[in-house]
């Protein structure tokens, strides 16, 4: 093998060498960043409160007044999709309980956002009158009133 | 059982599961690996609503995992001629894996800017609602009074993630989103995996960065849905079913056992099951007896949902869209309607799917991969007409879920396409046509 074969054989494993590093180096570097963002997500998304939870810290006294599995109803002075969107979270939030789509024929009622449903009927007992954040809840017996 | 103990007890199912699958269908070990921990997320999905019918929750649940795991490694162990099935030969990483671990960081780059607390409206509304539900020992028929937030549908889902928060000791928002995380991971892997068998490495990357980069395929990953996990049951079922020409019975098996776990997923999955098992009879029309081992497969997952369909659950509120059924299919506006709000939401939200389907389509599918070509198009079908006799208002319910049954769809197509277009004895007769010009 000549002078000139041999040098180009060493810069040739020099190239290659530097490629698996650079490679090796680009797969580390890349799989790496993948988990640091991830678990950092995972972190602020575990412990960022959004509007769900606020709500469901609201709905503590509801929750440790109503026994589970049992219907709750509903009632809001709100309509269409933002009433829907309401009854959607408190439903999540008190699962195992059942919240009911109309106020019908339970004895409690949980009344988010619904001030003037609530002058309506008049004589309910007010068992819970909590605020969270833009949320006013309240939840009434309609059979301790009679 | 503590958090801890729940982990190690899934990592030791997950490494059972593996081995077994490994040892009893040959397949690589990432193949196995992602098959291998579906299995036991599907065991996690069915042991807790089967000790919650049974009233045992928390005793029968554990009890049920450990018996399935001690079964499938007693199996594994009578099967095993050696410690193949965990060997793995390392080697230094080539532009290809510089190039796959790109794709990783831009699809993590992608997941988490579309990954919140909750989820999105269905995650928090039906899945992590009706998980709530199965947390509590005795008021888990509450869920079926629901009457708004669809308590029929399966329990694959919120069980995986009850399971979670009966080991953790309480609800919070981390289990969902890991759990969207795993079936997004298991998702990508097994499109590469199942390449990898099918295609030349470099078709099998090229497939893999192209899912990664997709952030319609990223939003639907992480919107912690169901549709993410009825599509990897969709995928994992055509993949066992269209690996080889004469099917072998575990191949079979697992067929069968993803397609139930469709089924027990979403009740688009109950119709993907008796698509495939009608495909899988016919294609064993000759040999009908091997049929008995799809059969085999599913019937773990088909306790739960006969036990769960017929004494619990209420009728699918879809099923009343049949009252007004010849008014509905003679109504041309509403077939106008279907195809145009589909063909605009497939190019908005989904860019590769229809390119990926002409794509199928050209191919044709020979052999083996007609079978998953077939059942593809007659999901495609079983939504067209579900539309077509939906109760609710049409352009609502195509707006808000028609971009989630073309994900459920989206990595059995990118498996198919590619391995229909790009397969060796494909790509040789293209050389030749080209050649012969």
């Amino acid at each position: 093998m000549s002078e000139q074969h041999v040098d180009r054989s060493i810069r040739l494993a020099g190239v290659n060498k530097a490629g698996a590093v650079l490679r090796f180096t680009l797969v580390v570097a890349c799989l790496s960043l993948s988990l640091i963002l991830f678990i950092r997500h995972a972190w602020s998304l575990s412990h960022r409160r959004n509007a769900l939870d606020r709500l469901g810290i609201g709905l503590n006294d509801v929750r440790a007044l109503v026994p589970e599995g049992n219907l709750i109803g509903f009632a809001s002075d709100a309509t269409g999709d933002e009433q829907k969107e309401l009854m959607h979270r408190a439903q999540f939030l008190l699962a195992p309980r059942v919240v009911d789509r109309t106020a019908g024929t339970a004895d409690t009622i949980l009344v988010i956002n619904g001030d003037q449903w609530l002058a309506a009927q008049p004589g309910l007992l007010v068992l819970v009158d909590e605020r969270a954040g833009p949320d006013h809840i309240m939840l009434v017996s309609k059979r301790a009133s009679r | 059982m503590s958090a801890a103990a729940f982990v190690l007890l899934l990592l030791a199912l997950a490494v059972v599961f593996t081995g077994a699958v490994r040892i009893a269908t040959q397949a690589s070990l990432q193949l196995a690996a992602c098959a291998g921990t579906m299995i036991v997320l599907a065991a996690v999905g069915a042991c807790l609503p089967l000790a919650l019918f049974i009233g045992l929750p928390q005793l029968g649940f554990i009890a049920m995992l450990v018996m399935i795991g001690l079964l499938a490694g007693w199996w594994g162990l009578i099967h095993r001629r050696s410690a193949a099935p965990f060997r793995i030969a390392w080697r230094a990483p080539d532009w290809l894996d510089a190039l796959s671990a790109l794709g990783v960081l831009c699809f993590t780059w992608l997941f988490i800017g579309r990954s919140y607390r909750w989820g999105g409206w269905d995650a928090w509304a039906q899945w992590s609602m009706h998980a709530r539900f199965l947390v509590g020992d005795s008021d888990w028929q509450a869920l079926l009074r629901t009457t708004f937030a669809h308590p029929d549908y399966p329990l694959l889902h919120p069980s995986i993630i009850a399971s979670c928060w009966r080991a953790i000791g309480h609800v919070e928002a981390l289990s969902p989103m890991l759990l969207s995380a795993v079936v997004a991971v298991l998702l990508l892997g097994t499109v590469y995996a199942a390449l990898r068998e099918q295609v030349a490495r470099p078709i099998a990357v090229a497939a893999f960065v192209l899912l990664c980069l997709d952030a319609g395929f990223a939003g639907e990953a992480a919107s912690q849905y169901a549709d993410s996990l009825l599509g990897l049951c969709m995928l994992l079922a055509t993949v066992f079913l269209c690996r080889s020409d004469r099917s072998t019975a575990s191949e079979l098996i697992l067929a069968g056992f993803f397609s139930a776990c469709a089924a027990w997923t979403k009740n688009e999955g109950l119709a993907f099951l008796a698509i495939i098992a009608a495909i899988t009879a016919w294609s064993l029309r000759a040999r009908l007896s091997a049929f008995r081992y799809f059969l085999l497969g599913s019937l773990p997952l088909l306790v739960p949902i006969i036990w769960f369909k017929l004494a619990y659950a209420p009728s699918s509120d879809l099923a009343s869209g049949f009252e007004h059924f010849w008014s509905n299919v003679a109504s041309g506006r509403r077939h106008w309607s279907i195809l145009a709000t589909g063909f605009d939401m497939a190019l908005r939200e989904l860019p590769f799917f229809l390119p990926l389907l002409a794509l199928v389509l050209l191919a044709g599918g020979r052999g083996r991969l007609r079978r998953g070509l077939v059942a593809l198009l007659l999901m495609l079908m079983v939504y067209y007409v579900t539309y077509l006799l939906t109760p609710y208002d049409l352009n609502w319910h195509l707006t808000h879920s028609f971009n989630r049954l073309l994900h459920q769809l989206q990595p059995m197509l990118v498996f198919i396409s590619f391995t229909s277009a790009f397969a060796p004895q494909r790509l040789r007769a293209w050389t030749g046509a080209l050649q012969q010009e």
